[in-house]
C-alpha cells in the first residue's frame, strides 16, 4: 500500500515545483504524471521567461509578478535561463500612442524598458526588418521548461519527493467530506495503484477539468491551443516582441539553437489535442514577416501546439490569489483536501507552487518557511569535472552539458574518462553517448522521447534522423535497461517529427522529410519491417 | 563549339549519370551540367528493382507485379525490355569495373539485411554478397566495428530473429577492432572502407573475419569493403576467409552508392563525356515544342547550352528537379505546372510511412519520356525527364529507386 | 556581410559533402564539412565556440561542388576562420604565406637569384620551417623578371581589339611564361593585351588564412579597376583558376557590398576558346603523333560552374593524346600544403592523382592552376604545364 500526505496530479512545471517545494518543507509528497515528465504544455510552450512587459498593459498585476519571479529564476536556476534580454519592436505601422501607454505600464510594473536607437537594434539583430520605428530594451529571458521541470525534479527527489512517471490519476476516493485516496494506474504496466493521502493538488494544466470532475466536482477549464514554430537556425539572438496591442503570432524566442515564434490561440476540443493545422502555420509567417522579412527562408524544423487551460472565473467557488493564476481550495465547495492549481505562466510557477504550499502547509500546520525563491536548483558540477570536461565535448557544449546535468556531469565525465571512445551521437546538438547513457538509465526515463526531451538529441537539424538510430543501437550494445527497438521506435519519432513538418511541408523542409524517407524506407525497409518483424 | 552537344543531360545523379553513359556509348557528344553530386553520393549500392506492391512484400521476381503497375508508373511507360536491358548495362559494365552485381536467384528478388537489422527486397547485389545466403545460413555472424556509431551488432542480431525467415538460425555477435590510430572523430563506414581499400586494411580484414568462418555460415558485415577496390576486396575475401560476406545496408555517407558512382564516372571519362559541375541550370529557351538551349549560372554570369536532345535527370523535391511551396508545385528548370490539391494537408497522409500524394509527385511524360500537359499533349519533342523527376511512383516504399533511375535513363537515351 | 551566411538553414544534413571532402578523406581528426561548415554555424550564432579542427580545412571548395543544396560550405569555415584569427595570437607564417604579393614587390628590389638563394637555401629552408612552413614544401621559385616587368618590353601588335589580363601573383611572380604564352595567343588571335597596373592580389590567400580585412582591402580597390574596364567593354582576362574563382563567386560571398554590378573576370581558356568559336584563332587538327598527356582538373576551377574550358582547347589539339586524369584534389590548395602541420595530408590527398599518372606512363601533365602544378611536379616528378603554354606549343609547332 501507498501512503503520503498529498499527492500532486501533473508533472509540469506546476506540479513539479510544488513537489519540491512541498518536499523542502519537510511534508511528505508524491507526484502522479500520466506521460514523461514535462508530458503537457511545459514542453509545449514558447520558452520565454517573461519580463512582463508583454502583460505590461493588458494587465499590470501579472506583469509585476513576472518581472518579480524573472529576477527570482535567473538567480535560483540559472542553469535553465539564457540571459538574452528582449526588445519591444514596433514598425512604422504601429500606433505610436500605444508605445507611450506600454512604456508607462513598465514602469508602474517595475521592468525596466529602456529606448535603443533603431540602427543600434538593427546592428544588433541584423535580420530585423529596416523598416522598424521604434525598439525598448526589456529585461526578457529564455527558458528551457524541461530542464527546469527536470532539475526540480532531481532537487524534489534529493529532499525525499517521490516522482511517478507514467502513472494516471485514475480516481479519487473521499469519506466524509474529505479527500483519503487517488487511484492510479501504472500506463506501462497496466498495474492499479492506489495512493492514501490527506491531500490531492490538481495541478493537471488543461486536465485540470478532468481531474476535478474525477473528484465530482465542475470546474469550468477549457483548453484553448497555441501554435508555435520552430525554426533551424538562431536568427535573432534576443527575445523579439512586436510593440503593438498584444496579438498572435508576435513573439521571437531564441532557444538554444533554435528560434521559436507563436503564438496563435483558438479553442481546442480537448487538451491533448496538439496538432497544428497548415492555417495556423502560414497565419504565423504572415504575422512575423513584418519583423523578420526574410522568415520564408527560414527553414521550419516543426510546428507544435500546446493547450492552455482557460479558466471561466466565477464558474465554481473560485478565489483568484492573482489575475495570473487561480488557485481554487474545493472545501469551499464541501471537499476538504482537494485544492486545485491552474494559469498562470511558465515564469510564475515557483511563485505559484509557493503560494499554493503556503496553504497546504498552513492547513498542516507546518510552519517551516518556502526557500525556493533562495535556494539554487541545481549542485554545479565541480571545477574540476568542468575542466575534465572540455576534453571531451566540443566547442560550448561543456557548459551546455553542465547545464543540462548539473552535479551529474561529474558521474558521465568519469565514464568518458573509462572508455576509449567518446562518440558524439547526435552531431546536430552535439550529445554525446555517454550524457545518452546516463540519461537513459535514470529511472524516470522510460523512452526515446524522455532522452530526448532531456539532452536535446535529435531536436536539431537533422531532427533525429541519424542519431535516434544510433542511440537505439548504442544503448542496446550497452545493455542499458530501456526496451528499445529501431523499428518501433524510430518509426515512432518519425512519427511524431511527421507530426510537426506535415502541415509546413514544403521548401527545406519538405526535402528533410524526403531524405528520411530515403533513408528509412528506400534504403532501410523500416516501413516493410514493422509488418514483417515478429 | 564547345557549348553545343549531341545530348545534354542535367544532373549528375544515378539517373542522369546513367542515361549519359548510354547515350555516349551510342556513338552521341554528351555533357552533362549538374549542381551537386546526385543521390549516388549517399544512397546504397543494391539495384532494388520492385519491393512491394499494394503494400505487399514481393519475394519472387518482380516481373509479374511490374506487369500489373499502374499506366502512369515509369515502368509501365518504359516497359519490361527497357528494364531488363537496362539493368544488363549496368551489371556489364560493373562487371567489366571488376565489382560484379548478380541476383542471388533469377527467380527471387533478394533480402538484404540493414544496420538496423530489417530485411529490404532488392534485385542486383554485389556478386560477392551471395545475396540469400543469409537466409540460407544456420549460424550468422553479425560484425560490427569497435568505436562505430551508425551499426550495432547486438541490435541486428536481436532485429533480424523476429523475422519468421530466419527464425531458425543462430547469432554470434562481434565487435572488430581496427588497427589504433588516434583520432578525434568516430568512425564511419566510410573511414573503414576506405582503410580497407589500402592493402594493410585488408589484411586486417581477412585477419580479423578468418577466426569466424568454422563457426558461421554467413559473415554480415557493415558497408566497410572497400570503394575504389571493392571487387577486389570482395574477390580476396571469398579467397581468404572462405565464409559468404554480406554487406548490411547503412545510412549516409553511404559506400555502395559510392562505389557506383565511380564505376560510372570512370566509364563516363572514358568516353570522354563533359561534366561541368557546380553550375545551376536556371532556365531553359524554347520555341514551341522544341527547347533551343539551357541557361546555367555560373561564376562570372550564365552560360548557354545547346543540344539537340535535352535529358533532365535533375531528381524530385530532394535533387531539386521539382519545388514545392505553400501553393504551388513546379518542375524547376522548364516550370512546368504540376497539379496540387489546394489544402496542404490534403497532399499527405497522417501516416508518416502512409500513401502520400506528395511522394508521387512529378513531371508526367509520354511513352517517350517526353513531358505532357495537363491535357495529355507533348510539351517539348526533343525533353526527356528520367528518374525522380518523373511523377507517378514512390520509390521509398515501393523499392523501386535505382530500378526506376537506371530503366528510364536507359529509355531515355535510346530516343536520342 | 551577407545575412544568408549566416544561415546555415539550407543543408539538410544529407553527408554529400562528407563523402567527397579530400581532408577528412585522409585525416582522422577532421570532423568534415558538414560538421565544421553548416553545423557548427549553428551554434557559432550562439557566440564563443572553440575552432580547434578548422584550420584543417584546405579551402578547395570540393564541399561546395557536391552539395545538392547550394550550401556555402567553405564560406562559412572560412568566415569563422577570420573571427578566429581576429582572437587568436598573429601567426607571422600565415601572414607571409598570404601576402605574397606583397612580399614579392618588397623583395622585388633583390635580384631573383639572390631572392632564390636566400629563400630556397638550406638554411633559410630550415628557418622558414621553424615558422611553420613545411622543409620537403614545393616552394616555387622566383622568375628572373616578373610579367608585368615582361610585359613592359614584350613587342605586341597593335590592334582596335584589347582585353585587359589579371596575371594574379602567381604568374606575375613566379611563372612569366604562362603569361606570355596566353598574351602570345591573343595575339594571334587579333588582340591587343593590357596589363593593368592597379589590380593586386586577388586576397584568397588572405580569405584562406584568415585574414579578411585584408582581403576586403584587395577586393576593394580590384572591384573598382575590374568594374571600370568592363565599363569601357574591355574584357578582363586570368588564366588562374583560384583568382576567376575569388572574383567571380568568393567575393560576392565574403563582400557583397563591394561585388555590384555585372563586371566579372573572364576565365581566359574559355575566352580563347571562344575565340575559335568565332574564327577569330583557327586550331590545327588534332596532333595524331601527339605525346599522351594527363590532364588535372583544378578544384577551384570545377567550383566555378564552367567546365572545363583548358581541357577542351586540349582536346582539340592534341585528341585523345589528352585525357582526364580525373584523380581528386592534388592536396596543395594555395599555400595549405606548404604548411608544416598540412604538409602530410596534402600529400596524403594527392597519392592518388600521384598514382594515376604515374601508373600512366604519361611523361607530361598538364593543369591550369600554378600550385597544382608545383604539387604535381612534386609528388610525380613529371614537368606539368598550363594547357595554354602546350597549345601556343602546338600551334607553333605547325609553322
Ligand atoms: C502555446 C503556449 C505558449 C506558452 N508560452 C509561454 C511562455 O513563453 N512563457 C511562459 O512563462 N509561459 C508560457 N505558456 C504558459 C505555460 O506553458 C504554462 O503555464 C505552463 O507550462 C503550465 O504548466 P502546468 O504544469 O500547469 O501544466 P502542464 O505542463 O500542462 O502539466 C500538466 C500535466 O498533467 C498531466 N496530467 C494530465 N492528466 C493527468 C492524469 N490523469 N494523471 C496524471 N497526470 C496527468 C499531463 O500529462 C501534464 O504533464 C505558454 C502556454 C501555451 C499554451
Ligand atoms: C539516402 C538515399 C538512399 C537510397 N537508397 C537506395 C537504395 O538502397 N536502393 C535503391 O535502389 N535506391 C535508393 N535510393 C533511391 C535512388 O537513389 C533514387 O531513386 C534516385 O535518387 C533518383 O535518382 P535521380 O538521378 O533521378 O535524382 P538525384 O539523384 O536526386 O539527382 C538529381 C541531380 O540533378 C541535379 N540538379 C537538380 N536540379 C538541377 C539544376 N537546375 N541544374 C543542374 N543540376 C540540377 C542535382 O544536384 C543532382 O545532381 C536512395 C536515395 C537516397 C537519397
Ligand atoms: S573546402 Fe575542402 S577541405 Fe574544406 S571542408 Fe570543404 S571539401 Fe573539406
Ligand atoms: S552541406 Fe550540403 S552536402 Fe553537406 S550535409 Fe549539408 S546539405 Fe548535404
Amino acid at each position: 500500500m501507498n501512503q503520503a500526505t498529498v499527492v500532486i496530479i501533473g508533472g509540469g512545471a506546476t506540479g513539479i515545483g510544488i513537489l519540491r517545494d512541498l518536499s523542502m518543507r519537510g511534508v511528505h509528497a508524491v507526484l502522479l504524471e500520466k506521460g514523461g515528465l514535462a508530458n503537457g504544455t511545459s514542453s509545449r510552450f514558447h520558452g520565454l521567461l517573461h519580463s512582463g512587459g508583454r502583460y505590461a498593459v493588458g494587465d499590470n498585476e501579472a506583469a509585476k509578478e513576472c518581472i518579480e519571479e524573472n529576477t527570482i529564476l535567473r538567480r535560483v536556476g540559472k542553469e535553465c535561463v539564457e540571459e538574452t534580454e528582449g526588445f519591444f519592436v514596433a514598425t512604422k505601422h504601429d500606433d505610436p500612442e500605444y508605445a507611450r501607454a506600454w512604456v508607462s505600464a513598465c514602469e508602474r510594473a517595475g521592468i525596466a524598458a529602456q529606448p535603443v536607437p533603431v540602427a543600434e537594434a538593427l546592428r544588433l539583430e541584423p535580420n530585423l526588418s529596416p523598416n522598424i520605428s521604434t525598439v525598448y530594451r526589456v529585461p526578457d529571458a529564455c527558458v528551457d521548461g524541461f530542464r527546469l521541470v527536470w532539475h526540480n525534479a532531481v532537487s524534489a527527489r534529493r529532499y525525499g519527493g517521490t516522482l511517478l512517471t507514467y502513472h494516471e490519476a485514475t480516481g479519487i476516493e473521499q469519506a466524509n467530506g474529505r479527500v483519503c485516496a487517488v487511484l492510479a494506474r501504472n500506463c506501462q504496466t497496466g498495474e492499479s495503484l492506489r495512493f492514501e493521502c490527506s491531500y490531492v493538488i490538481n495541478a493537471a494544466g488543461s486536465w485540470s477539468g478532468q481531474i476535478a470532475h474525477l473528484a465530482g466536482l465542475d470546474v469550468q477549464v477549457s483548453p484553448d491551443r497555441g501554435t508555435l514554430i520552430a525554426f533551424n537556425h538562431r536568427f535573432t539572438s534576443r527575445v523579439v516582441n512586436r510593440l503593438h496591442k498584444s496579438a498572435d503570432g508576435d513573439i521571437f524566442v531564441p532557444h538554444g539553437s533554435i528560434t521559436i515564434l507563436g503564438t496563435t490561440s483558438s479553442p481546442a476540443p480537448s487538451p491533448e489535442s496538439n496538432r497544428p493545422s497548415s492555417a495556423e502555420v502560414l497565419r504565423l509567417l504572415e504575422l512575423g514577416e513584418p519583423l523578420f522579412p526574410d522568415i520564408r527562408q527560414y527553414r521550419i524544423l516543426r510546428a507544435f501546439a500546446g493547450t492552455r487551460p482557460l479558466y471561466s472565473a466565477g464558474s465554481g467557488a473560485g478565489r483568484s490569489a492573482s489575475r495570473g493564476f487561480h488557485i481554487v481550495d474545493h472545501a469551499e465547495e464541501g471537499l476538504h483536501g482537494m485544492i486545485s492549481i491552474f494559469g498562470g505562466k511558465l515564469t510564475t510557477y515557483r511563485l505559484m507552487a509557493e503560494k499554493l504550499s503556503d496553504l497546504v502547509c498552513a492547513q498542516l500546520g507546518v510552519s517551516t518557511p518556502c526557500r525556493t525563491a533562495t535556494e539554487p536548483m541545481v549542485r554545479p558540477p565541480s571545477a574540476e569535472t568542468l575542466a575534465k570536461a572540455t576534453k571531451y565535448f566540443p566547442m560550448h557544449s561543456t557548459t551546455l552539458a553542465a547545464h543540462r546535468l548539473g552535479e551529474a556531469l561529474e558521474t558521465v565525465v568519469n565514464t568518458m574518462d573509462a572508455e576509449p571512445e567518446h562518440p558524439i551521437l547526435c552531431e546536430c546538438e552535439m550529445v554525446s553517448l555517454a550524457e545518452i547513457d546516463y540519461v537513459a538509465r535514470d529511472p524516470d526515463t522510460h523512452s526515446l522521447h524522455d532522452v530526448r526531451l532531456r539532452t536535446r538529441m535529435g531536436m536539431g537539424t537533422c531532427q533525429g534522423t541519424f542519431c535516434s538510430l544510433r542511440a537505439i543501437g548504442a544503448l542496446t550494445e550497452r545493455n542499458v535497461p530501456l526496451n528499445l527497438s529501431p523499428t518501433e521506435d524510430v518509426a515512432q519519432f518519425l512519427q511524431e517529427r511527421w507530426k510537426g513538418v506535415r502541415p509546413a511541408l514544403w521548401g527545406t523542409q519538405m526535402k528533410e522529410i524526403m531524405l528520411g524517407r530515403a533513408i528509412y524506407a528506400a534504403s532501410l525497409n523500416l516501413d516493410g519491417a514493422i509488418h514483417e518483424q515478429q | 563549339m564547345n557549348s553545343n552537344s549531341d545530348v545534354l543531360v542535367v544532373g549528375s545523379g544515378p539517373a542522369g549519370l546513367f542515361a549519359a553513359l548510354v547515350a555516349a556509348q551510342r556513338g552521341k557528344t554528351v555533357r552533362i551540367v549538374t549542381q551537386g553530386a546526385g543521390s549516388l553520393a549517399i544512397c546504397g549500392s543494391n539495384i532494388d528493382v520492385l519491393g512491394y506492391a499494394q503494400g505487399q512484400r514481393i519475394d519472387e521476381a518482380p516481373w509479374a507485379a511490374i506487369a500489373q503497375l499502374a499506366p502512369e508508373h515509369p515502368y509501365s511507360l518504359v516497359g519490361e525490355h527497357s528494364i531488363r536491358s537496362a539493368l544488363h548495362c549496368i551489371s556489364a559494365l560493373c562487371a567489366k569495373a571488376g565489382s560484379p552485381l548478380s541476383h542471388a536467384d533469377e527467380e527471387k528478388n533478394t533480402l538484404v539485411p540493414s544496420i538496423v537489422g530489417t530485411l529490404k527486397p532488392s534485385w542486383l547485389c554485389p556478386a560477392s554478397a551471395q545475396g540469400n545466403s543469409l537466409l540460407a545460413a544456420r549460424r550468422v555472424l553479425v560484425a560490427g566495428i569497435e568505436g562505430f556509431k551508425d551499426c550495432h551488432p547486438a541490435l541486428v542480431a536481436r532485429q533480424l530473429k523476429r523475422y519468421p525467415e530466419l527464425k531458425q538460425a543462430s547469432f554470434q555477435t562481434v565487435n572488430l577492432i581496427m588497427p589504433p590510430q588516434p583520432r578525434k572523430r568516430t568512425l564511419s563506414p566510410l573511414d573503414v572502407a576506405r582503410f580497407v581499400d589500402s592493402p594493410e586494411g585488408l589484411a586486417w580484414l581477412c585477419r580479423s573475419l578468418r577466426p569466424y568462418a568454422s563457426t558461421a555460415d554467413v559473415l554480415v558485415l557493415p558497408p566497410v569493403c572497400g570503394i575504389e577496390h571493392s571487387g577486389s576486396v570482395m574477390a580476396t575475401l571469398g579467397k581468404e576467409v572462405h565464409c559468404p560476406v554480406v554487406e548490411m545496408l547503412s545510412i549516409p555517407p553511404a559506400v555502395g552508392g559510392l562505389r557506383l558512382r565511380a564505376i560510372l564516372c570512370r566509364e563516363l571519362a572514358a568516353l570522354g563525356v563533359n561534366i561541368v559541375e557546380n553550375a545551376t541550370i536556371v532556365r531553359a529557351e524554347t520555341a514551341g515544342k522544341q527547347c533551343l538551349a539551357l541557361i546555367s549560372k555560373g561564376t562570372g554570369g550564365e552560360r548557354r547550352y545547346t543540344a539537340k536532345h535535352i535529358i533532365i535527370a535533375t531528381g524530385g523535391i530532394l535533387g531539386g528537379g521539382l519545388n514545392m511551396s505553400p501553393t504551388a508545385a513546379q518542375e524547376s528548370i522548364f516550370g512546368i505546372e504540376l497539379p496540387l490539391p489546394e489544402v496542404i494537408e490534403d497532399r499527405s497522409q497522417e501516416a508518416v510511412f502512409g500513401d502520400h500524394y506528395f511522394t508521387r509527385m512529378g513531371v508526367q511524360v509520354n511513352a517517350d519520356l517526353c513531358p505532357v500537359g495537363a491535357d495529355g499533349a507533348v510539351l517539348f519533342n526533343n525533353v526527356h525527364f528520367v528518374g525522380r523527376a518523373l511523377g507517378g511512383y514512390d520509390y521509398a516504399t515501393e523499392k523501386s529507386g535505382l530500378g526506376v533511375a537506371f530503366a528510364t535513363g536507359w529509355a531515355a537515351a535510346h530516343k536520342v | 556581410m551577407a545575412k544568408i551566411h549566416y544561415n546555415p538553414d539550407a543543408c539538410i544534413a544529407c553527408n554529400t559533402c562528407v563523402a567527397q571532402c579530400p581532408v577528412a578523406a585522409v585525416n582522422a581528426d577532421f570532423p568534415g564539412p558538414r560538421i565544421t561548415g553548416p553545423a557548427s554555424q549553428r551554434f557559432r550564432i550562439m557566440g564563443n565556440i572553440d575552432e580547434e579542427t578548422l584550420h584543417f580545412c584546405a579551402n578547395c571548395k570540393n564541399c561546395d561542388i557536391s552539395c545538392p543544396h547550394n550550401v556555402p560550405i567553405s564560406a562559412f569555415n572560412m568566415i569563422a576562420r577570420a573571427e578566429f584569427t581576429k582572437k587568436n595570437p598573429f601567426s607571422l607564417r600565415d601572414w607571409m604565406l598570404s601576402h605574397g604579393a606583397l612580399l614579392g614587390r618588397k623583395l622585388g628590389l633583390v635580384p631573383a637569384w639572390l631572392r632564390n638563394v636566400g629563400m630556397l637555401n638550406p638554411l633559410t629552408r630550415r628557418l622558414l620551417d621553424m615558422l611553420g612552413i613545411s622543409a620537403s614544401a614545393p616552394l616555387p621559385q622566383f622568375a628572373a623578371q616578373t610579367f608585368k616587368q615582361r610585359m613592359r618590353t614584350y613587342p605586341q601588335p597593335a590592334s582596335q581589339r584589347k582585353v585587359a589580363l589579371f596575371p594574379g601573383c602567381y604568374i606575375d611572380l613566379y611563372d612569366p611564361q604562362t603569361g606570355l604564352d596566353l598574351v602570345w595567343l591573343l595575339n594571334k588571335a587579333g588582340y591587343e593585351v593590357i596589363v593593368p597596373n592597379n589590380f593586386d592580389c586577388c586576397g584568397l590567400p588572405m580569405v584562406a588564412n584568415g585574414f579578411m580585412e585584408d582581403a576586403r582591402a584587395n577586393a576593394r580597390s580590384n572591384w573598382a579597376e575590374l568594374s571600370s574596364w568592363c565599363a569601357k567593354g574591355i574584357p578582363v582576362l586570368t588564366a588562374c583558376p583560384s583568382c576567376n574563382l575569388m572574383f567571380n563567386r568568393d567575393l560576392a560571398e565574403y563582400f557583397p557590398e563591394i561585388a555590384t554590378g555585372t563586371a566579372a573576370l573572364r576565365d581566359a581558356q574559355e575566352f580563347v576558346l571562344e575565340c575559335v568559336e568565332r574564327g577569330e584563332l583557327a586550331l590545327p587538327a588534332p596532333d595524331p603523333q601527339a605525346q599522351p598527356m594527363l590532364y588535372h582538373a583544378p578544384c577551384h576551377l570545377r567550383a566555378q560552374g564552367l567546365g572545363l574550358p583548358g581541357l577542351s582547347l586540349l582536346q582539340a589539339v592534341f585528341g585523345k593524346a589528352v585525357r582526364n586524369a580525373d584523380a581528386g584534389c592534388c592536396g596543395i590548395s594555395g599555400s595549405y600544403g606548404f604548411k608544416k602541420e598540412n604538409y602530410g595530408i596534402a600529400q596524403s590527398i594527392g597519392q592518388p592523382l600521384f598514382e594515376t599518372i604515374t601508373k600512366s606512363g604519361v611523361a607530361l601533365t598538364t593543369s591550369e592552376c600554378g600550385t597544382c602544378r608545383v604539387q604535381i611536379m612534386h609528388g610525380t616528378g613529371k614537368p606539368c604545364l598550363h594547357p595554354l603554354s602546350l597549345v601556343r606549343r602546338r600551334l607553333e609547332l605547325q609553322h
